[in-house]
Parts: C-alpha cells; structure tokens; sequence
C-alpha cells in the first residue's frame, strides 16, 4: 500500500465511521419495541378468532354449506345418542341374539345330552342380563339335573323350541311374564 | 490483537457488567410464549439491527418496518433457532436477508431518501467537528451535504458491499462475524471491504484529498 493511500484509507475509515451518529430521535426505537411486541400480540389474538371467524365467514356467504354442516352435525348428534344409550342398556340389543343362542344349543343338545349339559353351564345367569320368558323357563330348573331338550311324551322326539314354554313350571314367575310366554310367541325365525 | 466475539462484544457494550438475564432463558421463555422476555430480546439488539438496516436503505419509514418485521420473523421462528450461532448473529442474519430482499424489490428507486439528522450532541459532536475542520477541503462544508455525499456514496455500492461496510466499517462487526452474517468465508468478506473501499474513495474524492 502506497504511502498515498494510507492517509486516504483513514480518512476514508474516518468519513464512514460519520454515519455513526446518525441515529433515530430519542424514543423511537422504544416506540418500535412496543409497536413489536403490540404487533405480535394482535397476531396471537388473530390466530385464536381466527378459526372461529373463518368458520362463520365461509356460512355467511355460503347457507347451502352452513345447511350442510347443520344436518352433519344433527346427524352425527343422533347418532352419539343412539351408540350413548346402546352403551347403557346393552341387555336391549342382547336380547334376540342370546334367544338364537339358546334355541341352537337346544336343538344341538337334542342329539347330544352331554353337549345340552355344558350348554346349561355356559347360559347366562339370571341375575338380569337376559330377561327373555325363554332365559327365565330354562333357568327355572337346576342346571346339570334338569335336561334341556324337551321331547313329545307321545313319539319321544324332540320337541321344537315354542313348544318347552308350554310345559315350563309357569309357578314361580309373574302373571305378566306367563301371558307373554303363553301367548303364541315364536322365537323361531 | 484478540477479537472479541459478536456475543462477548454485545453483552459487554450493549449490558454492562450488570448483564441482566442470561440469553439463553430469555430465548426459551421467549419460546413458551413470554413476551416480556422476547420484549427485552427486542431491546437488547434493536439499536443495532435498526442502524444496520437503516444504513443500507437510507430511509426510515422502511428500516421501521423492516426491523419490525425482522423481530416478528424472529419470534415466528424462535421455535427453530437451535443455538448454533448467537442469537445476535441469527437476528442479524434475518435483517439482513429482509433487507436485500426489500432492496431488490425497490431496485432504481433511489429518490426517496429521508436521512435522519446526525446527532451532534454527547460523543459524536467532538468527532464530527474534528473530523471536518481536519480533513475536509473546504472547511465551510455543511455537515449535511456531508452526509449526504457520504450517503449517496454508500447507495452507488452494490448490496454486498453496502453491507460489508455498515457492518465493519460502521457497526464495527468483525470479519468472521459478518462471514456468518453473510454466509460466505472471512477472504471473501476481506475482499469485498477492500472493493468496496475502492469505490467510495472514488466517489468521495473530493473530500479525502488533503
């Protein structure tokens, strides 16, 4: 480096080192602070309207969609309810199957009086799941003693299933209950 | 000669000895969402990031709204700051980006120049009037034909170089620290400052013979 441009470099560093003091009037960069932290907490609030305000501003311009969303949600509502009260009374939907249960295992048994015995085992207690006239008659009897499959007293055949109400001992149930097992009811489908 | 760190020289300059909270907890109680925390990250680094942009556009209104914007991308993006590099340096990275992107985009529109006054009371005041009766040729010179000779200059550089001097020249950022900055190795830096230099000699001329 030329003994020239040494002095020039300096005044040169000098001359830029100006620019320095050329600084904002007092206060405006506590002023930009706030505005910052203002700014970043109108961002925050924006963001947690935002759904809201979106969600309401597409339905205001669009009431077929705001229609749409109505019924889904009835929809969905109905539902919630349906499965809530599924849920809370499962003995409602129970019902029908374990009658089919008990008709197959009966006619099963009906060849198989050792299968008819361990289907006795494995019947539901009476404590109040199953309800059905059917549930009550076949437990009215002792299990493991009292045989499952009812068999006509004139061919010695297997009876078919409507036919055990007839001859259950109606004694210890409810007048109710014995107008509903008497009736013509068939559990057969 | 040692150099300071970016890190060591601002915790020194800008907080003292009594340097409040550490900068790591301000930056995670900045990231579970305390804004006192992030205020004081704010107020600790927004003189010089404001210089910075305001040196390289020579407008005001625009350095507010990019220092503005450099700090709230800043807290969009806290989440991702891992530490590698100060958090000076990080901010400063996204001030500069801001602003070479703004520069871009308001490219050729060099009119609208609003310089801010030079301030001539406490410290700069000796400087500038010794800086002027000494060296300047026509000692009638009014400081703010100076200023805005030695703006004008500055605007007549290309970004990189612009950038290169504000932070070495005016903001005093080491080399290394400014390679960060900029993305490119310490030779490059040195180079263009050297470049740079060049040009402003030229176009300053006439206030640097002797």
């Amino acid at each position: 480096m030329s003994k020239d441009s040494k002095p020039s470099t300096d005044s040169l560093e000098k001359l830029i080192k100006l620019k320095r003091w050329e600084e904002p009037p007092p206060g405006h960069l506590d002023r930009l602070s706030s505005q910052i932290i203002a700014q970043i907490e109108a961002d925050r609030a924006l963001q947690r309207e935002s759904i809201w305000t979106r969600i309401f501003g597409v339905l205001e311009i669009k009431p077929v969609l705001a229609c749409a969303y109505c019924a889904g949600a009835m929809g969905l509502l109905v539902v919630g309810l349906g499965m809530k009260n599924e849920l809370n009374h499962p003995q409602v939907t129970k019902q029908p199957k374990s009658s089919d249960s008990y008709r197959l295992t009966g006619i099963q048994s009906a060849n198989d009086p050792a299968t008819a015995r361990a289907a006795s085992f494995s019947l539901p207690n009476s404590q109040g799941l199953w309800r059905s006239p059917a549930a009550s008659a076949w437990h009215s009897g002792e299990a493991g003693t009292h045989s499952p499959v009812l068999r006509s007293s004139v061919s010695g055949m297997p009876l078919p299933l409507g036919a055990q109400f007839l001859r259950t001992d109606h004694s210890s149930r409810s007048t109710t209950e014995s107008n509903r097992v008497t009736q013509p009811v068939n559990f057969t489908r | 000669m040692p150099t300071a760190t970016l890190e060591d020289q601002t915790e020194v300059e800008l907080y003292g000895e009594i340097a409040a909270r550490p900068e790591k907890e301000l930056i995670a109680e900045s990231r579970d969402g305390d804004l006192s925390a992030f205020d004081e990250l704010v107020r600790r680094h927004h003189s010089r990031i404001y210089a910075t942009v305001y040196h390289m556009t020579s407008n005001r209104e625009d350095t507010d709204d990019l220092t503005q914007e450099t700090f709230l991308k800043a807290y969009k993006a806290l989440k991702s700051f891992k530490g590698d590099s100060s958090f000076y340096t990080w901010v400063y990275r996204i001030a500069v980006n801001k602003t070479i992107n703004f520069l871009k985009q308001r490219r050729r529109k060099s009119g609208q120049m609003s310089l801010n006054e030079m301030d001539l009371s406490g410290e700069g005041q000796g400087y500038i009037l010794e800086f002027i009766s000494e060296h300047t040729p026509r000692r009638d010179v009014r400081l703010h034909e100076l200023q805005a000779k030695l703006n004008e200059a500055m605007q007549k550089l290309s970004d990189a170089h612009r950038l290169v001097v504000t932070l070495h020249d005016i903001q005093g950022v080491p080399h290394d620290e400014i390679g960060k900055i900029m993305d490119c190795n310490t030779g490059t830096v040195r180079s263009r400052l050297f470049y740079a230099r060049q040009q402003l000699q030229a176009h300053l001329s006439d206030y640097l013979k002797n």
